[in-house]
């Protein structure tokens, strides 16, 4: 039996005891270059992939007047305000109530655990089919919703991409609607997390429906809570897909997000550097929502690994 | 004609080309609702799953590699690798469309699968070397060593003894990374955008605006589209969801290690009454 073999049936409570490796201090030579050979592929890939585009970006966005041009176009302002409010909105609504109904699945009943797959279907679906659906459904008149209320009704729907409001609402609740089940798995597992004790204690106590919500479970998930929103906030900032395919930025541009606007810009209107404007005007609260973000996500130990979703 | 085995090998050939009839019905009556008429290109819309895979597969390997070298090797200034990757998640994928439209024609991949495969593989492999390297972290760094004692070169360990004992790590990220690229629309969309070149999400997105889109033909083409990654997501799903939590949360129930490690408690349940709830 090799020393491999040995270490292996001794099982991981015998090894844990002595963490520091002496390997890395003897890494020279032959592994030295194996350990370079490993971290090269990747390296190359962070460096023509990443660091060039986001150095181009930069490149292709640094004329001041760019800027000017930007805030000059009321298209523009009218986007900023498009966008604060499909993240402000969207991402609150969506975490507020992905946080009560993480507390309805935390049920035993078993038609609850059976609703649960079906919840998490728009989790799972890919967002083009979820949002060429979306779409349809809210074409004019013979869309699905127009249709089924003058059916039952007989009151004829709204045009909903005639009206920047209602387009901006389908926008947000389409995003909603994709993205909830998602942070409702997520604070479902920070739930799991808590100590059935503590609701007992809390039991004992006669702290009961939303005094235990106030009481216990806020302040025991606020931290993860807060944590999941910033980085929700920062993934939905870069949110092309859903204005791009339910509202397509109708009526005439007005519910653009910047992400969306930015292709526009580059692709439609053929001026690629004012969407690297567009979309790198958007990068300071970004950032620092990002430091912010990591800073928690490094002091708080939540399930950041399952958190850590690019969009 | 699909029963008959050379149909079946062409079948599994081609596959990604099945939602290919439906895609020209598709534009022959998006065509005939506009009166455009005259003859029809070949347009052979495919589903992503290739490109899926060989995204999938590169994040594999690049983040093992990586997370190999960082975390059992401990390579010096690893920590910086490591970090710089993250930073890939600074900026959203969306705003980096536009300088990757244009570097992709720089290095000559324009319309050419690779260049989407290129931009996933850069955004997957930052995730999968963060899990890798926590859940790396449950793996004692002694078998690694020991390995070495019996002369195993570090190909060898990686081979051998760390890709084996990080395969629940290697499953989760591999669903995650499949998930990412099948589902990708945007440089799909913008770096796929020839006839020849486009596959299924961007044909359908494309017949979303006009005035008289063929809504049967893209329903039937998007469920033949979607129902792959269903299908997987909730194959994985408990795998995916377990995988990460293990690299992911530290200190909480849902923590193996933690569990494996401390010894069964042995104490009555009357010396817990005393302890106060919050430092149990």
């Amino acid at each position: 039996m090799s020393s491999t073999q040995q270490v292996l049936a001794a099982g991981p409570g015998v090894l844990n005891r002595r963490r520091r490796s002496s390997w890395h201090r003897h890494l020279h030579g032959s592994e030295f270059a194996w350990a370079i050979a490993f971290v090269v592929p990747y390296a190359a890939v962070f460096v023509a992939f990443v660091v060039y585009p986001i150095a181009y970006g930069l490149w292709m966005a640094r004329d001041p007047s760019l800027y000017r041009d930007l805030i000059a176009n009321p298209l523009y302002a009218q986007t900023v305000v498009n966008t604060v409010l499909y993240v402000g909105l969207g991402v609150n609504v969506k975490m507020f109530l992905a946080l009560l109904l993480s507390g309805f699945f935390m049920r035993r009943r078993w038609w609850i655990k059976a609703l649960l797959p079906v919840y998490i279907l728009p989790w799972a679906l890919p967002a083009i089919p979820a949002f060429v659906s979306f779409h349809w459904m809210l074409i004019g008149e013979e869309g699905l919703v127009d249709s089924v209320l003058s059916a039952l009704f007989g009151i004829h729907g709204p045009l909903w991409f005639n009206d920047r409001r209602l387009a901006l609402g389908s926008n947000i609740v389409a995003y909603i609607w994709k993205w909830m089940p998602f942070w409702t798995l997520t604070f479902l597992a920070g739930r799991m997390a808590i100590p059935q004790e503590i609701y007992e204690s809390a039991d004992v106590d006669g702290a009961s429906g939303c005094r235990r919500f106030a009481h216990v479970i806020f302040p025991l998930l606020g931290n993860l809570y807060l944590v999941c929103t910033l980085l929700s906030t920062l993934w939905t900032v870069g949110d092309f897909t859903t204005v791009y395919l339910v509202s397509e930025g109708a009526p005439s541009y007005s519910t653009n997000v910047l992400a969306t606007l930015g292709i526009h810009y580059a692709f439609e209107a053929a001026q690629p550097s004012l969407g690297v404007a567009a979309v790198m005007s958007a990068r300071h609260p970004s950032w620092s929502s990002r430091s912010l973000g990591s800073w928690q996500v490094t002091g708080s130990r939540i399930p950041c690994g399952r958190l850590l979703r690019p969009t | 004609m699909i029963c008959h085995p050379d149909g079946i090998r062409r079948f599994i050939l081609n596959w990604e080309e099945f939602p290919g009839p439906l895609v020209q019905m598709l534009h022959r009556e998006a065509a005939s609702g506009t009166n455009a008429g005259g003859p029809f290109a070949r347009y052979a819309a495919r589903l992503p799953g290739n490109a899926s895979a060989m995204v999938t597969f590169f994040a594999l390997l690049f983040g093992s590699l990586t997370a190999f070298a960082i975390g059992r090797m401990r390579i010096r200034h690893g920590w910086l690798v490591s970090n710089c990757a993250l930073l890939t998640y600074v900026i959203p994928a969306s705003f980096l469309a536009i300088p990757f439209y244009r570097i992709m024609q720089n290095y000559g991949l324009a319309n050419n699968p690779w260049s989407v495969i290129a931009a996933l593989v850069a955004f997957a492999t930052p995730y999968a070397i963060f899990v890798f390297q926590e859940y790396g972290r449950s793996i004692p760094i002694e078998v690694d060593e020991s390995a070495r004692i019996d002369g195993a070169s570090p190909l060898q360990i990686y081979l051998r003894i760390y890709l084996p004992l990080m395969a629940p790590a290697l499953v989760a990220v591999g669903t995650y990374a499949l998930l990412l690229a099948w589902n990708e629309y945007l440089y799909q969309f913008l770096l796929l955008s020839s006839k020849s070149s486009m596959t299924v999400p961007v044909a359908l997105a494309q017949f979303l605006s006009s005035d008289q889109s063929p809504w049967n033909y893209m329903m039937a083409t998007a469920i033949i589209y979607a129902v792959p990654p269903v299908a997987i997501y909730y194959a994985f799903r408990r795998r995916m969801t377990a995988g990460l939590t293990m690299g992911g949360v530290k200190g909480s129930r849902a923590d193996p290690r933690r569990r494996s490690r401390s010894p069964p408690r042995l104490r009555p349940r009357s010396d817990l009454r005393d302890t106060p709830i919050g430092q149990r």
